[in-house]
């Protein structure tokens, strides 16, 4: 009940912020359109270039955009909070409050987080429609469930990320090197089956790769490519099971470290 | 005899103190880090309004960060309420006052600032708001409530500080510098209203601050805090005397 209250007050907070910056919800908005409609022509190009990946493109993609951008709110937003929060003055105020360690870091990510699983929603609701063979409910609750504990995997990863944060003041050294590795290898905007032998390899210890692959599988989204959405399910789970607690784990030692230096609110 | 409710024993605290790779090979055996505070005692009975006093760099801020928990000590023990400092409920206990002024969200208004924080202090909806206007009156800010904190002047946002501290009906109050910005007025009220706040049961303030003619009206007792020592400690006029000499202040000056 307490840290229903909690996260509550961080919600109604950032719903005030984002509030005041009026214009911010129509440029996030119009930004997202453009993006469909970009890759909704790119599609239609690999269309007629690869015939054999077809129509199964455009799904393909937007089922990538909409990870990608989950992941990378996931892995940058907790650690830019954190940053914000010390510069700002407001970390120190917030954590002389009885607070946990654990609340104070993921109830600010609440609204930022659900804005990009709405947006993965549109993503993947545009994708639904534009897939050849539509999905059984079944397959649609499984590529739900798995988009979802993919963004678990993501939320630790950050959390993990805003911890350094805390303790470097500067720098993301988790979240910008496995942001850029996922792009690059984890098949957001083309199949991992393109990549050579050995990076193919370095994709199958990115948890993005599973996220997708176990998403593709759910909704047949993976545009002609075969997925094994079995085993990245089971890699997933094990993933968010192993890491969450472990990184609100993290997070308790770096801001106890930031209590026992006193840069709570240095920048 | 009750518990008082602000208790520390011996605390110690230093700082790292990072040093360029030249100056580190010039005088290697120099120390790493800077003492702040180098065992102190204290003890803040209950109804108490106790000064603390000293330079510059004396431990002031530091040992308010202690007893409110976001600072850990490196040795020693300080109690709040009979609880740990910086434990949960001891955290629940105290009311921290900072004079900085980032310490709240600029783009929200002075009622929503209170709103947030009085949730994290665990007040329900109904009863924050409740607890948000008594506190603004006690203060006399009510008609700056619908202001956003970024339009409030400086004397508003210390006392809004205050305020904020005061929303959890705390047993101990921190207040680091509270009078700094404010008219004599402003800083007049603030004396009543603490002054009215400390006589509930069990309720205690330790007040840091430079001003000396503050501690005199304020005070019930004063500590002086010098290069991380407690010096003395009385009444403001028993030890005035030593703190001009700490202050290097020549008597009479003042």
């Amino acid at each position: 009940m307490r840290a229903a209250r909690v996260a509550l007050a961080f919600l109604r907070r950032d719903l005030l912020i984002e509030a005041s910056y009026r214009a911010n919800f129509l440029f996030g908005l119009s930004g997202l359109l453009l993006r469909i409609g970009l890759f909704f022509f790119l599609a239609r190009m690999v269309a007629r270039l690869a015939p054999g990946l077809g129509e199964g493109y455009f799904p393909f993609v937007l089922s990538g955009l909409a990870v990608s951008e989950l992941m990378a709110e996931a892995l940058h937003g907790f650690g830019r909070r954190v940053r914000a929060a010390q510069t700002l003055g407001t970390l120190e105020a917030v954590l002389a409050t009885p607070i946990s360690p654990a609340e104070a870091i993921l109830s600010p990510a609440l609204l930022p987080l659900g804005a990009a699983l709405a947006r993965g929603g549109v993503y993947l609701g545009v994708a639904l429609l534009a897939t050849a063979n539509a999905p059984s409910p079944l397959q649609l609750i499984t590529g739900a469930a798995a988009y979802l504990v993919g963004a678990a995997v993501f939320v630790a990863l950050g959390v993990l990320s805003a911890s350094l944060t805390l303790l470097l003041k500067r720098g993301d050294p988790l979240g910008a090197g496995l942001a850029a590795l996922s792009t690059l290898l984890s098949g957001v905007y083309y199949p991992v089956s393109v990549l050579p032998a050995p990076l193919q390899s370095v994709a199958q210890w990115l948890p993005m790769t599973h996220a997708l692959e176990a998403l593709r599988a759910g909704m047949g989204a993976g545009g002609g490519v075969e997925s094994e959405g079995g085993r990245a399910w089971l890699i997933l789970s094990l993933l968010a099971l192993g890491l969450l607690p472990l990184s609100l784990l993290a997070f308790a030692a770096a801001t106890r470290r930031a209590r026992r230096e006193g840069s709570l609110c240095h920048y | 005899m009750t518990a008082a409710p602000l208790v520390a024993e011996g605390l110690r605290k230093r700082y790292r103190r990072p040093r360029p790779l030249a100056a580190l090979l010039k005088s290697p055996t120099q120390p790493w880090y800077t003492e702040a505070l180098r065992g102190v005692d204290l003890r803040v009975e209950a109804s108490e309004i106790v000064g603390l006093m000293g330079p510059n760099g004396a431990g002031k801020s530091s040992l308010l960060r202690i007893l409110a928990g976001t600072l850990l000590a490196d040795g020693g023990a300080a109690r709040v309420c009979g609880l740990p400092a910086g434990a949960p409920e001891a955290r629940r206990a105290v009311g921290l006052v900072t004079t900085d002024e980032r310490s709240f969200y600029w783009r929200l208004s002075a009622r929503e600032n209170l709103r947030f924080f009085a949730s994290l202090y665990g007040l329900e909806a109904n009863a924050a708001q409740l607890r948000v206007q008594e506190v603004a009156s006690l203060l006399g800010l009510e008609e700056a409530l619908e202001q956003p904190f970024r339009a409030l002047s400086t004397g508003r946002r210390a006392s809004l500080a205050l305020a904020r501290a005061l929303l959890h009906e705390p047993k101990v109050l921190l207040l680091d510098e509270p009078a700094r910005s404010l008219d004599p007025g402003a800083a007049s009220r603030l004396r009543g209203a603490l002054r009215r706040w400390v006589r509930g049961e069990g309720r205690c303030a330790l007040y840091a601050t430079h001003d000396l003619h503050e501690l005199r009206r304020s005070a019930d007792r004063v500590l002086l805090l010098d290069q991380g020592l407690l010096v003395a400690q009385g009444p403001y006029a028993t030890i005035e005397p030593r703190a001009l000499e700490v202050f290097g202040v020549e008597a009479g000056a003042l």
